[in-house]
């Protein structure tokens, strides 16, 4: 039972990446492949914080200093590679990610290289230490319910209309007076912030990082959630999350070595990406199915 | 042997594998609009052919090579036909949507790349490179095999280069790319040019990891940075020829290897992903935005050209049409 409770809690973290992804990808159009460079950003600002600089009393300094630190980024690659045509937006961000993969392993005065940070605290707020499995499950639930209502209230509302109106007709939306550039520099910084905290939970959750956890094969996952989930809504996304978190742990039941459930799995993933594109292109919770029982009622 | 001179061969060496790739994945965003970041894993299955076939079953190199080659060819192909066509037919447009063929080739990438770990595991493969002695270039002593990678790699881009310009077949590619309903109107096949573009640029990349895999150890998801960096070369020089991008390739693996030798500690990635960034926002964001800039002026100055003598009909014309008016 421990063992599911931190299956599910994990599932519900990376659950609600996707539903950060979604958010640039989903709504606004912009196919960034750099989406584990923000969570790495709050990962390591906690690890960082949590064991050089304090302890787990720090991790609210450490959420929004995170917050700050992918807002900024964000901005400044967002107003950069939307000077670009579409296809290099995902060309720009790969690179990003290869970039900063590298200066996770490199810059070892504060990420400790390949060697990872250790020992990081358990989160605390205030006289709440969240240190148990239960805790850290309650701690991730809330994260969930905080990223979900977060994307549904952007979906519902008027500038979420409009990050749509620009990732469905980019021209069209800036016709009608949107400022493409700022809706779409926008949802990509939101996306990256709420990344950020999903890290910084991680981070504490799991008590240990290492550049492994951040690269471009999880930002491609990523990308696996939210198509097979459904891109655009953040109800498929986090399905699509926590369907592909829970498989590993599922497939080592099936008493298949370490090596070769993580390679199966990744079949797994590529597999299912191309069939739900070819067979189902809004993935398995369309955006559409809101938008039809927006109309009913 | 001087430290320049050391890091430009090491830079054609691995040049010659990167521009197999490079030339590839320009000439099929040039005419399918697609990134078909699968080359990525035909490089994999190129050299793991090689490495199955020379190992296992104990067959010469050269024929095996090519061999190799035109089995990452067939499934290029094969990956066109059964699935970025029906992807793209899905959406039921002529102008493909960029996203589909993209995530399909990520997934394309991923399952073939995991495919031969499971097959051959996650160690590096290494093949004894073949021994035709050590040449000598400017009192530099350098493997002759070495040599002979670069100069297939040549051959081959030439090879390509010969086959779009001088065939029919290539000449339909090169339609293909200026206008699907264009080349559809003077009879091109569209679904056939596809199939020969596939197979032509998926044996280039085979023969890239044929020829990797003949010279240093190699591990199944080689493929993924060097189709990174084949993506931004030819990006930076969309409209580039060939061999062009050939010599991009080198002068990115030049700018790698000088990381490596000057920095080390793993920076050249970060290195080169950011010099080939820069280019890519010179190429498409400062220069286009220059060009702007520089017409604009020269439209200013012939309106002042028109006022300072007297305005006369013609000038004011110019001026007019030069503004856009």
């Amino acid at each position: 039972m421990a063992y599911w409770i931190t299956v599910i809690t994990f599932a519900l973290i990376f659950g609600s990446l996707a539903v950060s992804y979604n958010i640039s990808v989903g709504y606004v159009g912009m196919l960034s492949i750099a989406h584990a460079a923000f969570f790495s950003v709050g990962a390591y600002v906690y690890g960082y914080f949590g064991t050089v600089v304090g302890d787990g009393n720090w991790f609210i300094v450490a959420v929004l200093l995170a917050m700050a630190i992918a807002a900024a980024i964000s901005i400044v690659v967002g107003v950069v590679i939307t000077l670009l045509p579409e296809q290099f937006v995902i060309m720009g961000t790969f690179a990003l990610q290869v970039i900063f993969t590298t200066l996770l392993i490199n810059l070892t005065s504060i990420t400790n290289g390949v060697q990872g940070i250790a020992g990081i605290p358990a989160p605390q707020i205030g006289p709440l230490v969240f240190d148990t499995r239960e805790a850290s499950l309650i701690m991730a639930a809330a994260l969930a319910v905080f990223t979900l209502g977060l994307a549904w209230i952007l979906l519902k509302s008027n500038i979420g209309l409009r990050s749509r109106a620009v990732r469905d007709d980019a021209l069209a939306a800036q016709s009608m007076g949107i400022s493409v550039r700022t809706v779409q520099v926008g949802f990509f910084a939101i996306g990256a912030m709420l990344a950020a905290i999903a890290g910084t939970i991680y981070a504490g959750v799991i008590g240990y990082i290492d550049p492994s956890t951040f690269t471009i094969e999880t930002s491609v996952q990523l990308l696996s959630m939210v198509v097979i989930g459904g891109i655009g809504n953040p109800l498929g996304a986090m399905l699509g999350g926590i369907v592909i978190s829970v498989l590993p742990p599922l497939l080592i039941e099936f008493n298949i070595g370490e090596s070769s459930a993580a390679a199966i799995q990744q079949v797994l993933f590529g597999v299912a990406m191309i069939a739900v594109i070819m067979l189902r292109p809004r993935g398995l919770l369309p955006e559409r199915l809101i938008a039809r029982k927006r109309q009913a009622s | 042997m001087s430290e320049f001179l050391a890091i430009l061969i090491q830079a054609l060496y691995t040049g010659a594998e990167w521009a197999l790739i490079a030339v590839g994945f320009g000439f099929i965003a040039r005419t399918t609009n697609i990134f078909h970041l699968a080359l990525g894993a035909l490089f994999s299955v190129g050299g793991y052919a090689v490495f199955l076939l020379a190992v296992q079953y104990g067959l010469p190199l050269i024929p095996i090579v090519i061999v190799a080659a035109v089995l990452a060819g067939l499934l290029g192909s094969a990956i066109d036909r059964f699935i970025y066509q029906p992807v793209t037919g899905l959406y039921g447009q002529r102008k493909i949507n960029h996203l589909a063929p993209f995530v399909t080739s990520l997934g394309v990438m991923i399952v073939l790349r995991n495919l031969i770990q499971l097959w051959f595991g996650a160690s590096p493969i290494y093949i004894q490179q073949p021994d035709f002695g050590i040449a000598d270039i400017g009192g530099a002593k350098v493997q002759a095999w070495n040599l002979l990678k670069v100069a297939i790699s040549i051959a081959a881009c030439f090879a390509f280069a010969v086959w779009l310009r001088r065939t029919r077949a290539g000449t339909s590619a090169m339609a293909l790319g200026q206008s699907a309903e264009g080349a559809s109107v003077i009879g091109v096949s569209e679904k056939t040019v596809r199939f020969q573009i596939f197979l032509a640029t998926g044996c280039l990349a085979g023969l890239g990891g044929g020829l990797a895999i003949l010279s240093h150890p190699t591990l199944p998801g080689d493929g993924f940075p060097i189709v990174l960096y084949g993506a931004l070369i030819s990006l930076i020089l969309p409209k580039a020829g060939v061999m062009v991008w050939w010599l991009a390739s080198v002068g990115a693996a030049f700018i790698y290897a000088q990381a490596i030798t000057s920095i080390g500690g793993g920076w050249q990635d970060t290195i080169l992903q950011g010099v080939l960034m820069l280019g890519i926002v010179i190429s498409r964001v400062v220069i286009p935005g220059y060009q702007r800039y520089a017409m604009l002026r020269h439209g200013a100055r012939q309106r002042q050209q028109g006022k300072d003598t007297g305005n006369s009909a013609t000038t004011a014309k110019a001026a007019a049409q030069s503004d856009g008016r």
